[in-house]
């Protein structure tokens, strides 16, 4: 079935947060942000902002009732600036006004007095300053030193990987209503709406039971409104509870761009150790993560950066470590795939270094050590139902690609032959993904879900899942039509609500479907087999004698004459119950964080894409001309969605790596932070030949319904563009940084041009 | 102070006394509760906003950014928005968005539904390719474009190869039939008691009066102030562009799209239209203007650079309606300043017409191809007697305050010969002329490096005979 969603966003019907008739007592926020990197704040003078006429009042940090911290994991960022500020774009004072124009104006004529001092900005200087956010970690597995020592070839080097903006088309949004007792109703543009309650209810000095977070759905969020969302629902909660009065806060795309968090950048040394035959035997890699100004989720992305250090390899010895490194950046924050491309990168980026080292071509050396069931990776976990080397070997077959190869490797020969450099080279790349699914904060896997049956058979269901585009509410209700034996247009998504469903865990790690759809359907469970008793109960016989398909009863195989609706109502009149309330913890989940052990995946996804790029080497452009996926997705649920996500997670990693671009200055100060400034592809850039084909005959045993989570793995794929890119370009310098945007490939074709 | 305006908002005549400035996007979503046209980035870089405009004569429609669009130009238009494509059910175009699964997040949908259908109403030969690049300046962050080029080949399908008729469109269900009563109706409109015109004429140039062609830069540097103003407006005309006495005219209010698709530059200059498709995008090129373009002052502009390298005229007409006509490049007098008096306005510009088609070439590098700033741009145009080069056109941006006129190289190389030599050659003296500065857009260096491998590009694209990538490598040029 369609998802019934999209009608409505083609029609234009769907509406997002502040797609609604705002009152006009009510109050907008506009926000002042910092607008120095580092110092001290000698005065702050809001005195003629407040003389704007429709300005009702200004917060500052004393004003707030509650306490001025919004730190998640570790507490250690203010909501608004006290006595200094971190970091260009850091909220100052909240302007509340009964015109946005006029808060917007109100903003423009306060004044702050910063006495300066010198930024931090790259993450390497902040860790020989000690300026980290958490002790550094390091994994281990066997003994690297010693295998660097006795191997063939070892290669050495540097790579880096940029920050990345969420660019999400709708931006931060979130509107507070206040009621007669003084709670807080907020409607809230957020992965996370339980963040949002425990975050408000700290500011505004309230218990967690009067702050009520509901969430219909996002326009785009990308790990980008898991922790950075809950700034503006701040914002807008003070402003409700303040004046008694609906409050609105939705930030502009260029406050929104420059004020928010990004991917983190990371800057890292690697060493690969090979045998003479290729086989990988020790990793060494220091990651430097550029954390910015405040922890937010970077130990956490940090954390997957070391799970995810050998990438889709098995290496037997492992030494790995990463610091978070304090800047004076926006805190970096989630971003699909957190922190696992960065590290992805980096092996990939070492395996290439490798190749030109040892003359192997860098496709032997992935398929020689795919990770294999059995293999352990780097904190301990045996990789069980391994699919790397099917994926691979799929995709050779299936899109002949040892041909395309061997073409390409031919017109480049001739090149070298004929002693005439060519303007245009073609180039490619493979890029095998295997990533691990849960989040590896062990506690954050558990979900909640309520079925309501209604006695007309139509089903009402609530889950912790918040909607963000990804098809996570199709997907419940396509598990829950299958549960009850249903057609799915019986079932309705609910918003995702914090008095609905309580305590839930962000909708990120692609873990959404999982979690929310196997409670749903232990709910769905909880509810046939109370139907199945009661009716059990009536013809003298079993429960498990029971069956509904298609919206009929079933006994033993044959249809009663009881349909659905029926059954629902007569049990009601039975006084049977039609509601549920299920929890699901993924099971046999565990991480020793003192020896850096244990299994912190329910399991892992794998796959492998093919790229082909064209370089222009006159000019220093590219385009990506092909992009062939195999992609293991256990049993898809939905395989339009899935095909989706897979596509558009794909083209944001090539995004991520290419064009991509956040500048600083060396102030600090953001210079690409507008849609003007930053270029994220658009259709013409992604108008490749881009085939996906998923894997056949697997079954995940460790997700509902066979299905694997599929928001995040297909990212990484872009990070094989990269690589084809630096292939068509022809030259052979070991250089790793991403994104190589057409100045930095130009400068790379004309060595000694530093840029 | 606010004035009158009539227009049709989808299917319903609207009489609305508003403040001129004030942004369609605004007026949308925030005076008439209109929220299906989203607000996403009031740049007119993601398209998120986009409507559809329809002006007499009949009825021409274009798509365009609400967000960078003076409510004051609403007068006498049919303004289509999502809703007014609305019917019961989707239509044509909405079911193949959802069979491909060509909306996630559903966001930047309606204006991608509305790019589209703008395109179709465009009164063209309906392509695929067009149909894509239609669509680039719609910027979607969830599908990776794969399922929306499905969509776009599903729904074009049927009218490959035609130019699709308004009532074509309404019967392959792809627009509501009221679309067939809007012609007469806008005619109606027309006749009605006259609202309040904000157009200027020439005649009424005022001092500091806000006056606005496309808007397209002066909404995205100064939105704000403009959103409260009452601005006055550059009339679009119908047909700015027109051959008069062996000349090319082009009026200020011309759009980039429409001299893309004008065919007398499409006969002089081969490729004309494809080599365009990396100015702007198909929506700010039907607002922004040449005239705009070239006031802006930008040492980038792309329109500055194309025009300077054709050695265009640039007409001037002050308030006392006297006229000065001069060559395009003395107009440019330093950064952000230009000889244009503060009561005169840029009335038109001139190229010369020939019947022959010319060797020419433009070239951009940006970091996205298609709707991005360049870090350098350049146009060349060549004339060529006996194997040497009889004129040179050539321009460039990113290296100089101004869209720079190398009129050095230029004269250095009428004359010579067609050869690799001269090629080379002629990078040098490029070298000397140019002064490139570091920004955002790339380093002084970047730039300069760049500006000898644009007119690399040019010599490649006009004499691919004579000379190869390799001569320039290996004769140490780039």
């Amino acid at each position: 079935m369609i998802n019934p969603d999209t009608t409505y966003h083609v029609m234009g019907l769907t509406r997002y947060v502040d797609d609604r008739d705002f009152p006009a007592r009510g109050l907008h926020c506009v926000v002042f942000f910092s607008p120095l990197a580092k110092g001290k704040i000698r005065d702050l003078d809001t005195s003629a902002a407040r003389n704007v006429p429709g300005v009702a009042f200004i917060l500052t940090a004393k004003d707030i009732p509650g306490e001025n911290q919004i730190g998640g994991i570790i507490q250690d960022e203010v909501l608004l600036a006290e006595d200094k500020v971190n970091f260009v774009g850091m909220p100052v004072a909240a302007v509340y006004a009964w015109t946005e124009e006029a808060a917007r104006q109100a903003v423009g004529r306060i004044k702050i007095d910063i006495a300066e001092e010198i930024p931090i900005l790259d993450p390497r200087e902040a860790y020989n300053r000690n300026e980290l956010i958490a002790p550094v970690r390091t994994f281990t597995l066997g003994d690297a030193e010693e295998a660097i020592a006795s191997a063939a070839y070892v290669v050495k080097g540097q790579a880096e990987s940029g920050a990345q903006e969420h660019f999400y088309l709708e931006g931060q949004v979130t509107v507070a209503t206040p009621s007669e007792e003084g709670n807080l109703h907020l409607s809230s543009g957020t992965q996370a709406p339980t963040s949002v309650q425990r975050c408000v209810a700290k500011v505004c000095g309230l218990a967690m039971n009067r702050v009520e977070v509901d969430v219909r759905r996002l326009g785009g969020a990308f790990g980008g409104k898991e922790v950075q969302a809950n700034t503006w629902a701040c914002f807008a909660a003070l402003g409700a509870q303040k004046a008694g009065v609906p409050c609105r806060m939705v930030l502009r795309r260029s406050d929104d761009m420059s004020a928010t968090g990004k991917r983190h950048p990371y800057s890292s040394d690697f060493t690969l150790a090979l045998d003479g035959q290729g086989k990988f035997l020790a990793f060494k890699v220091m990651y430097y993560q550029n954390a910015g100004a405040a922890a937010d989720l970077s130990t956490s992305v940090l954390e997957r950066t070391l799970f995810h250090a050998t990438a889709s390899y098995y290496v037997p010895n492992v030494h790995a470590t990463a610091a978070a490194c304090r800047t004076n950046i926006t805190p970096n924050t989630a971003f699909r795939g957190f922190g696992g491309p960065q590290a992805m990168f980096v092996f990939e980026a070492a395996i290439r270094e490798a190749s030109r080292i040892s003359g192997i071509c860098a496709e032997t050396l992935q398929r020689k050590n795919l990770i294999k069931t059995g293999d352990c990776f780097a904190y301990g976990m045996k990789a069980e139902n391994a699919q790397a080397q099917r994926c691979w070997d799929r995709a050779y077959a299936h899109y002949d690609l040892q041909k395309r190869m061997r073409a390409i490797d031919d017109a480049q020969k001739k090149e070298t032959c004929s002693g005439q450099v060519a303007r245009y080279g073609r180039g490619y790349a493979l890029m095998p993904v295997c990533f691990g699914i849960s989040f590896t904060t062990i506690f954050l896997n558990q979900a909640r879900a309520h079925v309501h049956v209604y006695t007309d058979g139509s089903v009402g269901v609530s889950t912790g899942a918040v909607e963000m585009g990804q098809g996570v509410n199709h997907k419940i209700r396509e598990l829950v039509a299958d549960s009850l034996g249903i057609a799915p247009g019986r079932v309705k998504l609910e918003s995702t609500n914090t008095t609905r469903v309580s305590n839930t865990s962000p909708t990120a790690a692609s873990s959404g479907s999982d979690l929310n759809g196997a409670a749903a359907r232990m709910a769905c469970e909880m509810i046939k087999e109370r139907l199945f008793k009661f009716k059990a109960d009536e013809y003298q016989c079993a429960s498990k004698d029971f069956s509904i398909r298609q919206g009929r009863l079933y006994r033993e195989g044959n249809a009663c004459e009881v349909c659905w609706a029926d059954l629902v109502n007569q049990a009601y009149c039975s006084r049977v119950q039609l509601s549920a309330e299920a929890h699901y913890a993924t099971p046999d989940l565990y991480f020793d964080k003192s020896v850096e052990k244990g299994r912190p995946f329910a399991y892992h996804t794998y796959g492998t894409a093919y790229f082909e790029a064209e370089v222009d080497r006159l000019l220093g452009t590219y385009s990506i001309k092909k992009a062939y996926v195999v992609h293991d997705l256990g049993r898809s649920i939905n395989p339009l969605i899935d095909l989706g996500q897979v596509e558009g997670g794909m083209v944001q990693g090539i995004g991520w790596l290419t064009m991509e671009e956040m500048r600083y200055d060396e102030t600090g100060r953001p210079l690409t932070a507008t849609a003007g400034t930053y270029k994220i592809p658009d259709i013409s850039f992604a108008s490749l030949d881009m085939k996906v084909q998923f894997l056949e005959d697997v079954y995940n045993d460790k997700a509902v319904k066979g299905s694997k989570a599929v928001g995040e793995p297909p990212f990484m794929y872009g990070i094989g563009a990269f690589f084809a890119i630096k292939m068509a370009a022809g030259y052979e310098k070991p250089f790793y940084f991403a994104p190589i945007t057409p100045e930095r490939l130009f400068g790379e074709l004309r060595e000694g041009l530093v840029v | 102070m606010k004035k009158r305006c009539g227009f049709i908002l989808n299917n319903k005549e609207m009489e609305l006394s508003l403040l001129q400035g004030r942004s369609v996007l605004d007026l949308l979503r925030k005076d008439l509760g209109l929220y299906g046209t989203k607000e996403g980035c009031r740049e007119g870089e993601c398209g998120a906003c986009t409507v559809i405009l329809g002006r007499t004569p009949l009825v021409t429609y274009r798509s365009m950014p609400a967000c960078l669009m003076p409510a004051g130009q609403l007068n006498n238009t049919h303004l289509v928005t999502i809703k007014g494509l609305q019917g019961e059910r989707p239509n044509r175009l909405q079911q193949a968005f959802i069979n491909q699964g060509a909306t996630q997040c559903g966001f930047c949908t309606p204006g991608f539904i509305l790019s589209l259908t703008g395109y179709l109403l465009e009164g063209r030969t309906v392509t695929v390719q067009g149909a894509i690049d239609a669509l680039g300046g719609n910027l979607c962050r969830c599908t990776g474009y794969g399922a929306i080029r499905r969509a776009v080949e599903e729904t074009v399908e049927p009218l490959l190869g035609k130019v699709p008729s308004l009532q074509g469109l309404i019967e392959l269900d792809l627009l509501p039939d009221y679309f067939a009563t809007i012609p007469q109706r806008l005619e109606n409109l027309r006749r009605k008691p006259q609202s309040d015109s904000p157009d200027v004429t020439l005649e009424r140039v005022e001092k500091n009066c806000p006056l606005i062609a496309g808007g397209t830069d002066l909404y995205v540097q100064r939105g704000d102030a403009l959103n409260k103003s009452d601005p006055r407006f550059l009339i679009p005309e119908a047909e700015p562009i027109r051959v008069e006495e062996g000349m090319i005219e082009i009026l200020a209010s011309a759009t980039m799209e429409q001299l893309r698709q004008d065919p007398h530059f499409i006969d002089q200059f081969p490729g004309w239209r494809e080599k365009l498709l990396v100015i702007a995008s198909h929506i700010l090129r039907h607002r922004a203007t040449l005239g705009g373009n070239l006031v802006n002052a930008s040492p980038i502009a792309d329109c500055a650079v194309l025009l300077l390298a054709l050695d265009a005229q640039i007409q001037l007409v002050s308030s006392k309606d006297s006229r000065r006509r001069f060559p395009l490049r003395a107009f440019f007098l330093g950064y952000k300043e230009l000889d244009l008096k503060c009561d005169e306005l840029v009335e038109f510009l001139l190229v010369t017409k020939r019947d022959e088609a010319q060797l020419w070439n433009y070239a951009k590098v940006s970091k996205r191809e298609r709707l991005d700033i360049a870090g350098c741009n350049s146009a060349a145009v060549f004339t060529v007697n006996k194997g040497a080069f009889a004129s040179v056109g050539l321009a460039l941006g990113g290296v100089a305050p101004i869209p720079f006129t190398a009129r050095r190289t230029m004269k250095w190389l009428r004359g010579k010969p067609l050869s690799k030599q001269t090629f080379l050659g002629s990078m040098e003296v490029l070298q000397e002329e140019i002064s490139p500065i570091d920004d955002v857009r790339g380093s002084a260096e970047y730039k300069r490096r760049l500006a000898s491998a644009l007119m690399a590009d040019h010599y490649l694209h006009c004499f691919s005979d004579i000379c190869s990538y390799d001569d320039f490598v290996k004769g140490g040029a780039l």
